[in-house]
């Protein structure tokens, strides 16, 4: 579980590299130390979940900011397959996406996703995700 | 035969073709009324038609009335798709609009009268039927009995009723047509709308791209550019930050419909509540005071009448007059199918010409430095009641204040 005086971990699956420049920005703005991995296609975010999963790759990110509309596996799915798993789907999911479509949200949610947020990203809305996820397992 | 007992019955008749959209539902029943009426042996109706392969002009019979005893010639296949060339001995007058009437036995030898001789008909008369100043069809009577010869009563009766079927069919095409172009324009409607949504959609991911680096030019670099940089930075920005929000609003605008709403009970005064709260602050700034004076129970799809009423208070507040207290009023009456709602003010009000633009997308009638938006308010108020079946209108005098009028279906 990640503690506020440890580095964050940060796992962005986003297919958009002007997102991805605009969201590590915002984080800045969080003033917590965060380590930034990017993945920008969903079959590469599969490949990647799957070395934790086999405990091929040992690092495990203390958070997974996910886009939905993503290439090739889109975000839904990537959170079906987490959910399959016991120890991915340990792992905090944030949804970051420009739909703020009802379906989309509600799909989120049956997939435990615990924050849902709309592009851009909100540092605010970020840091209350936060601390939702500590609250939870503090 | 008595004239004035043709004349019920041709009132008759004509009340049958009125009865149904269809003509093809009346025509049995007025070919019986006939029938038994003149006493003929055979009614039928016959339609010129299009082959759709060949293109040539055939005719086919349609309907059939036979009295008791005689042979039905309906289901004869030798009476389905004819070239017309084999009518042609009387089609000529029927193209002249004129009656074709004959004694077979008197008719010259060759194929006409032997086609109707092998039907046992004595006498014949047939009657055209024009649509468009263009032959479509006609109507026959055989006699089987005795060589008929009709007088002129019975004529003028038979071509009141070719006359009514003409103009029955002629509704009845006009209605068939009417139905296909709706149709048409509902998948064409749909189209643009789901265009319409598809792009304000889209735009938006660009769109982010724009402000999202202009923000963050501005804030990591804003040492390295001079007075005037800044400027174009804050032009580029606002443009951003005013297309964000037609984007939204036309997005807004696109999705009315898209979800399916349902009906709920609920008190009108809980709605107003709600609204009350969602204009909070703008209702504070001006004070307005906003008063429902019929505080009952309805029935009504909650969500979208919410939207309505906040956008009619929000644009009540918006164009009050900048020395008055903003005072609305809400009010529902009961009509027999429908929720009568009025919300008035005491605001600027709007010249009654303006009346027909008002409800258009992004239509202002005035400058957005005087009131700032988008100008989809109203156009996404009037969509929403539209979609719901209901009525949007309003009465309006310059300078004294406003009330939109609207209804809805009762439940």
């Amino acid at each position: 579980m990640w503690q506020a005086q440890n580095i964050m971990k940060i796992l962005l699956i986003e297919d958009n590299e002007g997102d991805i420049i605009l969201t590590r920005e915002k984080l800045r703005e969080g003033r917590i130390n965060i380590e930034l991995t990017c993945l920008t296609d969903g079959e590469k975010a599969i490949d990647f979940l799957t070395e934790i999963k086999t405990l091929t790759s040992t690092v495990i990110p203390d958070l997974i900011l996910l886009d939905i509309n993503l290439p090739k596996v889109n975000g839904h799915e990537i959170m079906e397959f987490i959910k399959m798993d016991t120890l991915l789907s340990t792992i905090p999911l944030f949804v970051l996406t420009s739909s703020d479509n009802a379906t989309d949200i509600e799909l989120a949610k049956e997939n435990n996703a615990i924050h849902y947020l709309v592009k851009p990203l909100n540092i605010t809305d970020f840091l209350a995700g936060i601390k939702k996820i500590n609250s939870a397992e503090g | 035969m008595a004239s004035d007992k043709l004349l019920q019955l041709n009132f008759e008749i004509i009340t049958i073709f009125l009865e149904y959209q269809d003509w093809h539902k009346s025509i049995e029943r007025v070919f019986d009324l006939v029938g038994k009426q003149v006493e003929v042996d055979r009614i039928y109706y016959w339609d010129i038609h299009i082959d759709p392969i060949s293109g040539d002009e055939l005719t086919s019979q349609r309907f059939e009335w036979v009295k008791n005893g005689i042979e039905p010639m309906i289901d004869n296949p030798e009476l389905q798709n004819l070239p017309i060339d084999i009518a042609a001995d009387f089609l000529a007058p029927l193209v002249l609009r004129k009656p074709f009437e004959s004694i077979i036995r008197e008719l010259p030898d060759g194929q006409t009268k032997e086609i109707l001789q092998s039907q046992d008909i004595l006498s014949i008369l047939v009657l055209p039927i024009f649509l468009d100043d263009k032959l479509y069809g006609f109507i026959g009577f055989d006699d089987c009995t005795c060589e008929r010869v009709w007088n002129s009563t019975e004529l003028d009766f038979l071509r009141s009723i070719t006359s009514n079927l003409s103009s029955a069919i002629h509704r009845h095409l006009s209605i068939v047509k009417l139905e296909e172009k709706t149709a048409e324009l509902k998948v064409i409607n749909s189209e643009l709308e789901q265009f319409a949504y598809v792009a304000s959609h889209d735009l938006q991911e660009p769109l982010r791209m724009v402000s999202g680096f202009l923000e963050l030019f501005e804030k990591k670099y804003h040492n390295l550019v001079d007075v005037e940089g800044k400027m174009y930075i804050d032009f580029a920005v606002s443009g951003a930050k005013k297309m964000k929000s037609i984007i939204k609003d036309l997005l807004e605008y696109a999705r009315i419909g898209r979800t399916k709403e349902s009906i709920e009970e609920f008190e009108l005064s809980d709605l107003l509540n709600n609204v009350k709260s969602l204009l909070s602050v703008k209702i504070a700034e001006k004070q307005a005071e906003i008063v429902l004076k019929t505080p009952i129970t309805i029935q009504s799809w909650r969500s979208p009448l919410n939207q309505v009423i906040m956008n009619l208070i929000d644009n009540a507040i918006k164009y009050a007059k900048a020395d008055v207290t903003p005072y609305i009023e809400i009010e529902v009456a009961e009509e027999v199918h429908h929720l009568h709602f009025k919300v008035s003010d005491n605001g600027i009000g709007i010249d009654e010409k303006y009346f027909p633009k008002i409800f258009l997308i992004f239509q202002r009638l005035h400058s957005s430095s005087e009131y700032n938006g988008s100008g989809v308010g109203l156009s996404v108020t009037k969509k929403i009641i539209d979609n719901l079946g209901g009525k949007i209108w309003l009465t309006s005098t310059k300078g004294v204040g406003t009330c939109f009028h609207f209804l809805l279906p009762k439940f």
